[in-house]
């Protein structure tokens, strides 16, 4: 019947270092030990049962410890960190507590914590001669183990009020409780009264004025005494319940497309991904998230238009959260989500008001959340931009009544995306998000912040030869196509406003929203040429934002922009023709890049396409590189080379080998240089017109003018892009710093309109 | 056996006999490795056979009778170890642990039974007249070591067996030598016990023959409650412990009972004080009817029964009296006190003198109570009490004493952390009031089912960033360095007294929130106090078992009321001042005479667990006792027996915490518990005397049609009684269930009702649910 073993007592005496004790000590000394435990707990139960608890606590086995002239144990008081008891090693059943060192400047300089709420009282009435009211103090569910006498009793009371009724009984109890008195229990003046006229003089006494909750809760009791009232706060109709449960149903079924080609391969789906956010509007890439049955297009349209969602709003909205908290790792049914808020937000009957405070979390989450399905290839991209949309779409729907919920969002956006530690696809959502709020916010918060950031990302852009660095550059990729998008619609947005004032103002009132055949032909207007000459002449960064080898004459609606190089007829190479042809075979998508950027090697795409090429041929760590290099080869036939990275991208760490000897950096400026020159590119016209249309100074002269990036005098980038939110920047260095920044990439994402992913449902 | 049958004469046998005889013994039994062993040993000395043999379980496996022969061998027939290893042994008992204490206490009367008889058959006369004689001083002065199954009547034939002869003669010895007495213990308190006979080496030989021979000790599983149960059950069916006790085989009998036997025959003054409050209304009124049967004399019924008699005086008497509302009321009770005091008589009628000693209450208490006796509600069963709670809120695992004042406009609470607070009720109500008053759009009312603590904490906290500010009256006495377990108010309510387990008792001022003076008596914590109902006198227990009186003007103890074998837990005035209750973790409960600090009444059989609350009846005659498995009993003081106890049913399910009776005639006794629940139990004995009384005043007011009462108060008053006259046949008991009342999620700490019958309780508000056991 003991509870202390040998065996236990022998642990033990290792735990503090006596390894010597042998069998006999340890057999004596386990009942001793057993009976002072026993003691021990003796006293303290004592002390629990004085302090009026069923419950030992750690403070009375202390006292019990006191009172042995003991030292208590330290260390075990906070009842809010119960202790952790770990088994020993070797033994079935023995448990200890593992004892943590903490240092003294721990506990010393920690703060304190906050004081207990001071106890006080708070008197009610826990019966009525007899008779328990209803109140909210009371328990609600009326138990009674000793045998129902008290509901015997209610039943007589009732029984003998003449009335029968149950205000015959409330009055009866009213009575009494009139007597009694509201508040100060022990102002029973009345009392005596009231409690001899209570039950007997049922109906006469009903008159005087109960204190209203415990007349109330005695009317409550009825004759039966047992009625209990529940909480009910919200009835939902049956019909409702059950186009609750069909939509619940319908919607959880949401599959995602099959797997498309690019996921099989992440190298080519990256590429095409980069393509799609650096330069396609990701719209485009959203259908291809999600499937959607007829059912389900019927229960979205339901929700856009039934004005009976309202009802179902708080079990909708706490479906949205459960959704995503659940389908965090399910792209497809996040895809669902969004469209149900969206559908929601549609709704004109909806008033979400009241949900917004549940609803933007989930949404958040969607937008900023480390990770998004299983795996970098999934297209999480997506349900980002989305989200965004979404994020921005309540932000304006809502900014009347909520005027701080704008500014709020993007505070907390911006934090996201400057907080180092979180990862790159967090950054994405931020970007995408600031860029959902408007050219306003993106100039008013992101700009300003662009050149450390940009900064900042160059490694990942660039990467390291690490392995598995793929995946961490093709999300820096994907956040530097964001940021350049933002940057870009933004300072599209200010031109064009800029530029406004002296345009045609029919232009601008197609929906706000100018097409790029539109702007175009706004731009185009403007006399090409001046000053852009000058452009030779200054530093490789000036040089390579002249390298634009668009042909005017060509007016595809694909911008023309960032050229590619021409490099001499490679050597042949055996090696990269064999690879070629694999590639040619294995992956037929190559193939079509291939024919896409020989087709228009001038293109935007093709650029991107080509620059990410020279950085994978650059980078021997990377798995793809024997593919690049074979790919860069054969465009090599061509006469196309990658570009340059220009000022801001510094030259790929080793010069491709053999096949590309072409590409040096150094040699491609001056070969564009030369054979661009004198061509001049509306996109450059562009700025200087507008903004020498709208009166400011000719941002192509001043661009010029600061194009050496080592002048003297001249305001650093920085500087410029933190103050580029001001009316009155100088529109003409501020695109300037960003095209330091950004390189020339950036200007050819300049004149893009700004197009925001729509939801498509 | 035929071994056991010639142990008479074998005591007598020479020490060359002994080999043979044990070889014979062992042959007999076929133990063949013991034979081998005891052939190697045969030339050895003779003292190691035992040492070696020591064994318990072999030693259980041998013969009895030998076993014990060898003892003799290894007492080397010296009788002072009897009587040593008897002390030695009921030492032991006394300090083991509580828990087990009862049912070691079971084997001190067989063994002091065996001890006594050996010593006399080792014709030590003196030696054994010693024993008995400390033997009877133990019993006498119920200082621990209380034997089981010590009747008078076996003291009585033990006494008289002085020598050998009378040994060999006395039927009552032989009984006692042939049969076993069996003991029933828990496994933990047999290893014990085991372990104590192991360790005590060679010394505690005699006491292991003792056990071997004489005591059949039953092994139970379970918690060592089975052997209390037992006895309870035995009390139960013979509460009579002097008449049967004929053969030790009859079954276990009633613990303590010769404690309680000696103790209970004290005679016992439990009448009321002459001139208590009581009475003097009762005087007042009577002096009254007497003026207004004068006035109205001449026009009214002088000679109709005393009901109207009593309408017709209160109907003369209102105007010049007190408010016309009360005036019916009043007519009520003064008829139903005149009635009581008529009905009642007897030995419930007797009052004592007040003892000089005793301080007089100041006269505005004595006026303040009379006008609460004027307008107290009538309480019984018909027409039970009503009750405010006081939910402590934010106080969870820290209230752990409160008690009320006279109206309960005031709350005296003694936390865990050391402090003594003092809450000012009409200025906290008012408070919330304003509170509530200016946050109308309150989350909680409006669901209409928000728990007290969210409001109380909104409302106790009416500001996040202002948590410092305290809300008004409350008032602080800090100066205790420990839990406070016990706080009362004295009769004037000026005086607050505390007890902590620092082990002070502090006295402070009320008004001013000072300490007076602080007691240092007890060693230990001390557990309760309670003020003597007349004042300046004040009682203390603690967990050095001894219960303390004192006087407030005198920092030592005046009184040590020792006896008790474990912690006092409670501790409760008698209604006349001259007598203390006391409960103990030993599982007793005992009276003490205040003058001479002796106890008078002795109550341990029937209770299953520790009492945790005491009430005594406004009467004097009862004592209620609750106990912390959940049982309520009540006793009569007067024949010291069990009159009522809860049934299981209807008991707590957890601790009972607080007892109270009602004031007045005490018809409706409250309980309240760590079950979360305040019940209320009906005293048909105290009913039976007012029922009826009740009915007749409520039928005299109703014909004399004073109030606005009318002919309904009549009827109900008339219906009550018989229902009630009704439940008290149909129950079979004096006390009964009247109803359950369940608290939010508060155990009922504390519980008392007001000078106008106003139920009183409180307790913490815990958040989870009912902490039930």
């Amino acid at each position: 019947m003991s509870f202390i073993q040998p065996a236990t007592v022998k642990a033990i005496a290792l735990s503090v270092d006596v390894t010597h004790l042998t069998d006999e000590a340890a057999k004596a000394l386990a009942p001793d030990v057993e009976y002072r435990l026993r003691e021990v707990i003796q006293d303290a139960l004592k002390f629990a049962k004085h302090s009026k608890r069923t419950k030992l606590t750690t403070q009375d086995i202390n006292n019990a410890l006191r009172l042995r002239n003991i030292e208590p144990l330290y260390g075990f008081l906070n009842n809010n960190d119960p202790a952790k008891f770990v088994r020993a090693t070797n033994h079935s059943d023995l448990y200890f507590v593992r004892d943590d060192t903490v240092p003294l400047e721990q506990i010393t300089c920690a703060a304190l914590p906050r004081a207990p709420n001071a106890p006080t009282v708070m008197p009610h009435w826990l019966f009525i001669d007899g008779v328990q009211p209803q109140t909210e103090e009371n328990t609600a569910v009326e138990r009674q183990p000793g045998g129902g006498q008290a509901a015997k009793r209610q039943r007589l009371m009732a029984g003998a009020a003449p009335g029968g009724a149950a205000g015959a009984a409330g009055g009866a109890a009213a009575a009494g409780a009139a007597g009694a008195g509201p508040e100060g229990a022990g102002a029973r003046k009345k009392g005596a009264a009231g409690a001899v006229a209570g039950p007997a003089a049922a109906g006469a006494a009903a008159t005087d004025g109960a204190e209203a909750g415990a007349g109330a809760g005695a009317g409550g009791q009825g004759p039966g005494g047992e009625r209990v009232s529940l909480p009910v706060a919200h009835i939902l109709s049956d019909e409702m319940q059950r186009l609750l449960g069909e939509i619940k149903q319908q919607l959880h079924a949401a599959t995602g497309v099959p797997a498309e080609g690019p996921g099989g391969a992440p190298l080519w789906g990256s590429l095409a991904e980069a393509e799609s956010g650096a330069g396609l509007p990701p719209g485009a890439s959203t259908a291809s998230g999600l499937v959607m049955t007829p059912m389900q297009r019927a229960v979205l349209t339901t929700m856009r238009t039934d004005p009976g969602m309202q009802q179902l709003l708080p079990y909708l909205v706490q479906w949205v959260g459960a959704e995503v908290a659940e389908g965090l790792r399910s792209v497809p049914r996040l895809h669902m989500v969004l469209r149900v808020v969206q559908s929601l937000l549609l709704n004109p009957a909806v008033a979400l008001e009241p949900y917004l405070h549940l609803l933007l979390p989930h949404l958040l989450t969607c937008l900023l959340a480390k990770a998004l399905g299983y795996g970098p290839s999934v297209d999480h991209w997506a349900v980002r931009d989305q989200a965004a949309v979404l994020v921005a779409q309540v932000c304006a729907r809502f900014g009347e009544p909520f005027y701080s919920l704008q500014v709020k969002v993007s505070k907390q956006l911006l934090r996201a995306l400057l907080d180092g530690s979180k990862p790159l696809t967090s950054h994405y959502g931020a970007v995408v998000g600031l860029e959902a709020m408007g050219p306003a916010t993106v100039r008013l918060l992101l700009i300003p912040q662009l050149q450390p950031y940009v900064a900042a990302l160059q490694p990942a852009l660039y990467g390291t030869p690490r392995v598995r660095e793929g995946v961490r550059q093709y999300e820096a990729t994907r956040v530097y196509g964001a940021l350049l998008r933002a940057a870009g619609s933004a300072m599209y947005d200010r031109l064009v406003t800029a530029a406004a004032d002296g345009l045609p103002a029919q232009l601008f009132r197609s929906g706000g929203r100018l097409s790029q055949t539109a702007i175009r032909a706004l731009l185009g207007e403007a006399p090409p040429g001046a000053g852009i000459a000058a452009a030779t002449a200054a530093g490789p960064s000036a040089a390579a934002a002249a390298a634009t080898s668009a042909s005017p004459a060509a007016s595809p609606p694909a911008p023309s922009f960032v050229g590619y190089v021409r490099v001499p007829l490679p050597l042949p190479d055996a090696r990269h023709d064999a690879e070629w042809e694999s590639l040619q075979k294995s992956h037929p998508k190559l193939r079509d890049m291939y024919d896409s950027i020989v087709a228009n090697p001038a293109s935007y795409g093709s650029a991107a396409q080509l620059i990410n090429l020279g950085n994978l041929a650059g980078n021997p760590a990377h798995s793809f590189h024997l593919r690049a290099q074979a790919i860069l080869h054969q465009l090599a036939k061509q006469e196309i080379g990658p570009p340059p990275t220009g000022t801001v991208l510094p030259p790929p760490p080793a010069p491709p080998p053999a096949p590309a000897p072409a590409s040096p950096p150094a040699a491609s400026p001056a070969a564009s240089a030369a054979a661009q020159a004198g061509q001049t590119s509306p996109r450059h016209q562009g700025p200087k017109a507008a903004t020498s249309n709208g009166g400011a100074a000719g941002a192509g002269a001043k661009r010029h003018s600061r194009a050496a990036p080592g002048e003297a005098g001249g305001r650093s980038e920085c500087a410029i892009l933190a103050e580029s939110w001001r009316e009155d920047a100088d529109l003409g260095e501020v695109v300037w710093a960003l095209e330091e920044v950004f390189g020339p990439a950036f200007l050819a994402r300049l004149p893009a309109p700004p197009v925001l992913p729509a939801l498509t449902i | 056996m035929a071994a056991q049958s010639d142990k008479p004469q074998r005591a007598a046998m020479r020490e060359s006999d002994w080999d043979q005889l044990f070889l014979n013994f062992i042959r007999k039994r076929g133990l063949r490795d013991v034979e081998n062993v005891f052939q190697r040993y045969v030339r050895a000395p003779q003292q190691q056979e035992p040492e070696d043999s020591m064994s318990v379980q072999q030693a259980v496996d041998l013969h009895t009778g030998l076993l014990e022969d060898i003892a003799n061998f290894a007492a080397d027939n010296d009788a002072g170890v009897y009587t040593d290893m008897y002390e030695q042994f009921a030492g032991w008992v006394d300090n083991s642990l509580d828990m087990y204490r009862p049912e070691l206490r079971q084997l001190l009367h067989p063994v002091f039974l065996h001890c006594y008889l050996q010593l006399v058959e080792r014709d030590a006369a003196a030696p054994a007249a010693a024993l008995m004689a400390k033997y009877r001083s133990r019993v006498l002065s119920g200082h621990g070591g209380q034997p089981r199954r010590a009747v008078a009547s076996d003291l009585q034939q033990l006494a008289s067996i002085t020598s050998r002869h009378h040994l060999r003669s006395s039927p009552f010895a032989a009984g006692l030598q042939a049969g076993k007495t069996a003991v029933p213990l828990s496994p933990y308190a047999h290893d014990l016990l085991m372990r104590f006979l192991h360790n005590g080496g060679a010394r505690t030989l005699p006491l292991l023959s003792v056990v071997n021979g004489h005591i059949d000790l039953q092994v139970l599983e379970g918690l060592p409650r089975g052997a209390a149960a037992a006895v309870t059950a035995a009390e139960e069916e013979g509460d009579d412990w002097g008449v049967d006790e004929a053969g030790p085989d009859a079954g276990p009998a009633p613990a303590d009972a010769a404690t309680a036997m000696l103790i209970n025959r004290t005679e016992v003054k439990l009448g009321l004080l002459q001139g208590n409050v009581e009475d003097l209304y009762r005087e007042q009124q009577e002096k009254q009817r007497a003026e207004a049967a004068a006035a109205a004399g001449p026009a009214g019924d002088g000679a109709g029964p005393s009901g109207q008699a009593a309408g017709g005086a209160a109907e003369g008497a209102e105007p010049q009296t007190k408010k016309a509302k009360k005036a019916a009321e009043k007519a009520a009770a003064a008829a139903k006190a005149a009635e009581a005091a008529s009905q009642k008589g007897g030995p419930k009628g007797e009052r004592i003198e007040h003892p000089a000693f005793l301080p007089h209450l100041p006269d505005d208490v004595v006026s303040t109570a009379l006008q609460d006796i004027g307008a107290r509600a009538p309480v019984s069963a018909a027409v039970p009490p009503s009750c405010a709670f006081f939910t402590f809120v934010n106080a969870k695992q820290t209230l752990n004493c409160c008690t009320f004042n006279r109206d309960g406009s005031k709350i005296v609470a003694g936390f865990t952390d050391s402090s003594v607070r003092l809450y000012d009720m009409p200025t906290i109500s008012a408070y919330h009031a304003q509170l509530r008053r200016s946050r109308p759009a309150r989350p909680a009312t409006a669901n209409g089912h928000a728990d007290p603590a969210a409001a109380a904490a909104a409302a106790a906290a009416p500001d996040p960033d202002d948590v410092d500010t305290e809300p008004p009256g409350t008032s602080y006495l800090y100066g205790h360095t420990a839990a406070v377990h016990g706080v009362d108010l004295s009769p004037d309510q000026r005086l607050v007294l505390s007890g902590s387990s620092d082990g002070t008792i502090r006295l402070w001022g009320a008004e001013f929130a000072s300490c007076l003076v602080s007691y240092t008596g007890h060693m230990f914590p001390v557990w309760d106090v309670a003020f003597c109902p007349m004042g300046q006198w004040f009682a203390s227990a603690g967990a050095d078992r001894v219960a303390r009186l004192w006087v407030t003007d005198r920092t030592a103890p005046l009184r040590l009321l020792v006896g008790h074998g474990a912690d006092v837990d409670v501790v409760r005035w008698h209604p006349n001042c001259c007598l203390v209750a006391t409960g103990s973790c030993d599982r007793t409960v005992r009276l003490w005479d205040v003058r001479e600090g002796k106890a008078v009444r002795y109550i341990s059989g029937g209770l299953y667990g520790a009492p945790t609350a005491l009430a005594l009846a406004p009467s004097g005659t009862h004592l209620a006792v609750g106990t912390d498995d959940g049982l309520v009993a009540v006793w009569d003081l007067g024949s010291a027996r069990r009159i009522a106890a809860s049934p299981p049913a209807a008991s707590h399910a957890g601790p009972v915490w607080s007892l109270a009776y009602s004031q007045g005639d005490g018809a409706v006794l409250a309980s309240g518990g760590a079950d979360e629940t305040v019940r209320l139990w009906r005293n048909d004995l105290a009913e039976a005397n007012a029922g009826s009384a009740e009915g007749a005043a409520a039928g005299g007011s109703g014909a004399a049609g004073a109030a606005g009462a009318g002919a309904g108060a009549g009827a109900a008053g008339g219906r009550g009684g018989p229902a009630a006259a009704a439940a008290g046949g149909a129950g079979g008991g004096v006390y009964g269930p009247i109803g359950t009342y369940r608290t939010k999620s508060s155990p009922v700490v504390s519980l008392s009702y007001s000078s106008r019958n106003l139920l009183l309780a409180a307790g913490p508000f815990h958040r989870r649910g009912p902490i039930t056991g």
